[in-house]
C-alpha cells in the first residue's frame, strides 16, 4: 500500500525503472494515461495538456491563464489515480503535486548528459548535436515550469526522498534501493494519509469545476467541506458565491462549499 | 544573491513605483472588469468634465484634459486600489472663488495662474506625502466616513434633479438654496427629460439585478440617449451635451516667477487641503467595503505627483470624485488600471467620436448619477452604528448633517473634531471597578459591589493614568471614603493601566498619603513594566512603598490581609475574604 512518483529527465531511464517498480510490488505503472484522462474528462486537447504541464508560462499565459486550467484538469485526474493506491506514477510534474503527501516516496533519477545523448541518438536518429540542443532545452524548460508555478526547482535534492544517479548504480541497484525503502513504514499508506489525499483529490476535483470560470482559483477541503478562494470584487459577491455553488453541485463528497472573495493583493 | 537582497530590492522598487504593489495581481479577468469600468467611467466623466471646468471658470475642455491625466497618475502613484481622481465640484469653485478676482475667468490670464496654482498645490501635497502626513486620515474614523459619503450621496443627487426633471433651476452649491430652487421650477417639469430620465433609471436598475456584470450604467445610457432620439426630446426642450473638440491634452508650462508664485502659494494651499481631504476620505469610503488598507502617505504623494503632472498638460486642480470613484467600485473595477483605461478611452472618445457625444442626453446621465448615489449610501454600516453606539452615531448624524448644510470639507473637520472630543472624554474617563474574589474560582477577581469588607477594598483601573484622567480617578477613591469611612486600605488592581504619567504617578502618591493619615494604607497589583518604570524613575515607588507593590491579587490578599489590625474585623461575622477566614480559623479557642 504504498505510491511512488518518480521524476526524470528524458531518456534517464526512469521509466526502466518505474516499470521493475510496478512489477515487483504488483502496482500499476502509469504516465501518459494521466494526460489521457484528463483530456477526455475535460475534453481538451492533449497536446494542450503536455504543453501546460512541461513548457513554462509565457508572458501571455499569465493573462490567459492557460496554463492555470490545464493544470487544474491534469491534477484533478492525478488525484483522482493517487486514491486508487498502489501506484508508480513517472510521467511530468508528479513531485510537484504531492509535496505536501510525507509518506508518498518522491525518487529523482539522474544520468549523465552524454549517456542520455547517445539514447537519444539511437531513438530518434538524429546528431549528437540535435540530440544536445533538445535535450538541455527540454531540461531547461521544466525547470522553468516548476520554478514558475511552484517555486520549485526540479533540480533542488530537498524535494525528494531519494535521488539515485544511474550511472554509479545501474538500473538493477536503483529498482533495489526504491523496493527497499518502499517497505520502510514511513512509506505506507496510512489512514491519515488517504484521508489526506482523499482531500487534496476532493480539492483537486472542485477546483478543475471553477477553474474555466474563476482561473485562479485556490481550493481547500477537508471532510467534504470545501473552502474556495477566488479573486474578485467584493461588489460580486453574492454572484460569485452562487456561481460557485452552481459549479461545484455535481462534484462527489461535497458536503459544504464556504466562498472567500479575494479582492486584491497588494505586495510591499 | 542573498534572498532577503532581493527581497529588500523588490520592496525599493514597490515603494518607489507603488503601482508595482497590485502588479502582479494583474490578469485577464482583472483587466477584463477594469475594462468595462474604464469604459463607464470615461462616458461618466464627459459631462462631469465639461460641467467642473465651467464651475471653475474655463474652457470646458480643461475639464476633460483633467479627467484624462490626473486620474491616470494618481492612480499609478496613490495608494486607493480604486478611487478616481479628476475634476471635482468642490476645488472647481475654490480655485473660482480664489482667482476670479485676480483675472477674467476663462481668459488666457485665467488660465495660466490656474495652472501654476494646479502645480502649487501638487507640490504641497507632495511635500506632505513625504513629511508622513498621511497619518491625518487616521483621525478620519469610520463613522465619520459613512456619514459623510451619505451626505454627499445625497449632494450629487440634489444636483441631479433639475436635469432629471429638465428644469431649468439655477445650480447653487447650497443644499436648501439647490431645493429651493428645484421647488421654484417644480411647475415646470420637462416630461420628456423625465421620461429619459426616468427610463434610464429604469434600465441601470434591471441591468444591476439582471446581468450585474455587464456595464449596465453604459447601456442604460445608450437606451437612454435612444428613448430621448424616439421622443424627439430635444426639440421637446431636453438638453443634450455639447459637441466637444478634438484633440489630446496640450503642453502647459505654470509660471515660475518668483512673484506669480509669492501670490499664488497662499491660494494653493487650501486647494491642496481640501483635495487631500476629499481624496483621503473617498478613498477610505471605498475601502470600508473593498476592505483595502489605505497608505494615507502614498495617496497624499499620489495626489500631488498627479497635480505636478497636471500642470504640464493643461489641467487644473483635480481630486478623488466620489461619483466617478463610486461607479468605479460598482463597475466591478479591480486594479488601477481601471483609471488608466478610463483615461485611454476618454483619449479616443475625443479623438474619434467627440462629436457623437452630442447625442447624449443630459437627463440620461441625471439618470444614471441617481443611481450611483443611492450606492454610495451604506445603510447597512448606517444601521450597524446606530445599534451599536450612541457617540458614534451623533458623529455620523453632525457629519451628515453639516456635508449637507455646511462645506465639504467642514464636515470633515466637523466628524474629526467630534471623534477626537469623544475619543479624549473617553480616555479622560478610565473606568474604575470594584473587585471582590470569586467564590467559585479561586484565585479570580470578579466585578461587584458587594460591600461586606469594612476594611479593605479592592479597585481596578481600566485605562491610563494620565493628567486627563486623573481628576475622574480621585474623584472615585475619594467617594469610596465617604460612602464607606471605614474602608481606608485599598489595592489598585493595575493590570489595566497602560501608562502613567507624572500627574498620575503623583495621584497614586497623593492617595497613598492621605490613606496613611486615615490609618489605611494604599497598596498596588499587576503594574506593567512601563508604568512601573515610571513610578521608579521618578522617585514615586519609594514614596508608595516597594513593600506595597505585588504582583497578583491574591498575592498582595495574602501578605496585607494578616497584618490588618482594625477594630472593625475584630466584629465580622462573614468574612469576604479566605485569608480572613483562615486568620478566624487560627484563633485560638
Amino acid at each position: 500500500m504504498s505510491i511512488v512518483t518518480i521524476s526524470r529527465g528524458s531518456y534517464s531511464r526512469g521509466k526502466e525503472i518505474a516499470e521493475r517498480v510496478a512489477e515487483s510490488m504488483g502496482y500499476e505503472c502509469i504516465s501518459r494515461e494521466i494526460i489521457l484522462e484528463a483530456s477526455e474528462q475535460f475534453n481538451i486537447p492533449e497536446i494542450k495538456l503536455i504543453r501546460a504541464i512541461h513548457d513554462a508560462p509565457s508572458v501571455l499565459d499569465r493573462f490567459t491563464y492557460g496554463k492555470e486550467r490545464y493544470i487544474a484538469f491534469f491534477r484533478a485526474a492525478l488525484f483522482r489515480r493517487l486514491q486508487k493506491d498502489n501506484l508508480v506514477y513517472h510521467g511530468l510534474a508528479g513531485h510537484a503535486f504531492v509535496q505536501k503527501i510525507p509518506n508518498i516516496l518522491k525518487v529523482r533519477i539522474i544520468a549523465n548528459l552524454d549517456d542520455r545523448i547517445k539514447e537519444e541518438m539511437k531513438r530518434e536518429n538524429i546528431s549528437a548535436d540535435q540530440a544536445r540542443h533538445i535535450l538541455v532545452k527540454d531540461d531547461a524548460e521544466r525547470r522553468k515550469w516548476s520554478m514558475a508555478l511552484y517555486g520549485l526547482d526540479t533540480w533542488d535534492q530537498r524535494f525528494y526522498d531519494m535521488t539515485l544517479h544511474i550511472e554509479t548504480m545501474g538500473i538493477d541497484d536503483a529498482v533495489s534501493n526504491i523496493l527497499h525503502l518502499l517497505k520502510r513504514p514511513c512509506f505506507q499508506t496510512t489512514p491519515q494519509v488517504r484521508e489526506q489525499i482523499d482531500n487534496l483529490s476532493l480539492s483537486a476535483q472542485v477546483a478543475a469545476a471553477l477553474v474555466r470560470e474563476f482561473p485562479k482559483v485556490t481550493v481547500d477541503s477537508g471532510k467534504g467541506i470545501v473552502f474556495v478562494s477566488v479573486r474578485g470584487s467584493l461588489v460580486d459577491e453574492k454572484r460569485i458565491t452562487e456561481k460557485v455553488g452552481f459549479l461545484t453541485r455535481e462534484v462527489k463528497g461535497v458536503k459544504k462549499v464556504n466562498v472567500n472573495i479575494i479582492p486584491h493583493l497588494i505586495e510591499y | 544573491m542573498a534572498p532577503g537582497n532581493n527581497q529588500n530590492k523588490a520592496s525599493l522598487r514597490r515603494k518607489i513605483f507603488p503601482f508595482l504593489r497590485w502588479w502582479n495581481f494583474v490578469g485577464w479577468d482583472t483587466v477584463r472588469s477594469d475594462l468595462m469600468a474604464g469604459l463607464t467611467g470615461a462616458i461618466i466623466v464627459l459631462p462631469q468634465g465639461v460641467a467642473f471646468a465651467m464651475i471653475a471658470g474655463l474652457p470646458m475642455e480643461y475639464g476633460l484634459y483633467t479627467a484624462i491625466v490626473v486620474p491616470l497618475v494618481a492612480a499609478l502613484f496613490g495608494s486607493s486600489l480604486h478611487l478616481i481622481s479628476g475634476p471635482t465640484t468642490a476645488i472647481s469653485i475654490v480655485i473660482f472663488s480664489s482667482l476670479s478676482p485676480v483675472a477674467a475667468p476663462g481668459s488666457e490670464e485665467y488660465i495660466q495662474l490656474v495652472i501654476t496654482l494646479t502645480f502649487l498645490a501638487g507640490v504641497f501635497q507632495f511635500i506632505f506625502g513625504l513629511a508622513r502626513m498621511g497619518i491625518l486620515v487616521n483621525f478620519v474614523s469610520h463613522s465619520v466616513v459613512v456619514g459623510f459619503t451619505a451626505g454627499a450621496a445625497i449632494l450629487i443627487a440634489t444636483s441631479q434633479i433639475k436635469h432629471v426633471f429638465g428644469i431649468p433651476a439655477a445650480g447653487s452649491h447650497s443644499f436648501f438654496s439647490a431645493w429651493m430652487n428645484i421647488g421654484q421650477e417644480i411647475s415646470h417639469i420637462n416630461k420628456y427629460a423625465l421620461t429619459v430620465a426616468a427610463g434610464t433609471l429604469a434600465c441601470a436598475v434591471g441591468f444591476k439585478i439582471i446581468r450585474p456584470r455587464w456595464p449596465g450604467l453604459l447601456f442604460a445610457m445608450i437606451i437612454g440617449s435612444l428613448i430621448a432620439e424616439f421622443l424627439n426630446a430635444e426639440s421637446n426642450g431636453v438638453r443634450l451635451m455639447e459637441s466637444l473638440p478634438r484633440h489630446l491634452p496640450p503642453v502647459s508650462m505654470p509660471d515660475f516667477s518668483l512673484a506669480a508664485i509669492r501670490e499664488l502659494a497662499p491660494k494653493a494651499f487650501p486647494v491642496a487641503l481640501i483635495g487631500l481631504i476629499e481624496a483621503l476620505s473617498i478613498a477610505r469610503s471605498i475601502a470600508a467595503h473593498s476592505r483595502q488598507m489605505i497608505d494615507g502617505n502614498q495617496e497624499f504623494i499620489g495626489q500631488g505627483l498627479s497635480n505636478i503632472c497636471g500642470s504640464f498638460f493643461s489641467c487644473y486642480a483635480g481630486s478623488g470624485s466620489f461619483t466617478r470613484s463610486g461607479i468605479n467600485y460598482h463597475t466591478g473595477a479591480m486594479t488601477p488600471l481601471s483609471a488608466v483605461f478610463s483615461a485611454v478611452f476618454l483619449s479616443l472618445i475625443l479623438l474619434l467620436i467627440a462629436p457623437i457625444t452630442e447625442f447624449l442626453p443630459i437627463p440620461a446621465m441625471g439618470g444614471v448619477i441617481l443611481l450611483v448615489a443611492f450606492n454610495l449610501i451604506d445603510f447597512h454600516h448606517i444601521r450597524v452604528i446606530v445599534k451599536t453606539s450612541k457617540q458614534e452615531a451623533a458623529i455620523l448624524l453632525t457629519t451628515f448633517a453639516a456635508t449637507l448644510f455646511f462645506d465639504l470639507e467642514f464636515a470633515i473637520y466637523a466628524g474629526v473634531l467630534m471623534s477626537l472630543f469623544l475619543y479624549l472624554s473617553r480616555t479622560a474617563h478610565p473606568e474604575v471597578i470594584n473587585l471582590v474574589p470569586d467564590t467559585n474560582n479561586i484565585g479570580r477577581f470578579i466585578p461587584s459591589e458587594d460591600s461586606r469588607c469594612p476594611a479593605f477594598k479592592i479597585v481596578r483601573i481600566d485605562g491610563s493614568l494620565f493628567f486627563g484622567a486623573v481628576n475622574h480617578v480621585v474623584e472615585f477613591l475619594q467617594a469610596i471614603d465617604k460612602n464607606l469611612p471605614c474602608k481606608c486600605n485599598l489595592l489598585i488592581s493595575a493590570c489595566g493601566i497602560n501608562f502613567i504619567d507624572v500627574t498620575g504617578a503623583e495621584m497614586l502618591v497623593n492617595e497613598a498619603r492621605r490613606r496613611r493619615g486615615l490609618r489605611g494604607d494604599l497598596y498596588i497589583c499587576g503594574l506593567k513594566q512601563n508604568a512601573r518604570n515610571v513610578l521608579k524613575r521618578g522617585g514615586y515607588l519609594d514614596k508608595i512603598g516597594e513593600d506595597h507593590i505585588f504582583v497578583t491579587e491574591m498575592d498582595a490578599l495574602s501578605h496585607i490581609l494578616p497584618t490588618l489590625e482594625n477594630p472593625e474585623c475584630r466584629a465580622c461575622k462573614s468574612p469576604l475574604y479566605n485569608e480572613c477566614r483562615k486568620k478566624e480559623e487560627e484563633k485560638p479557642l
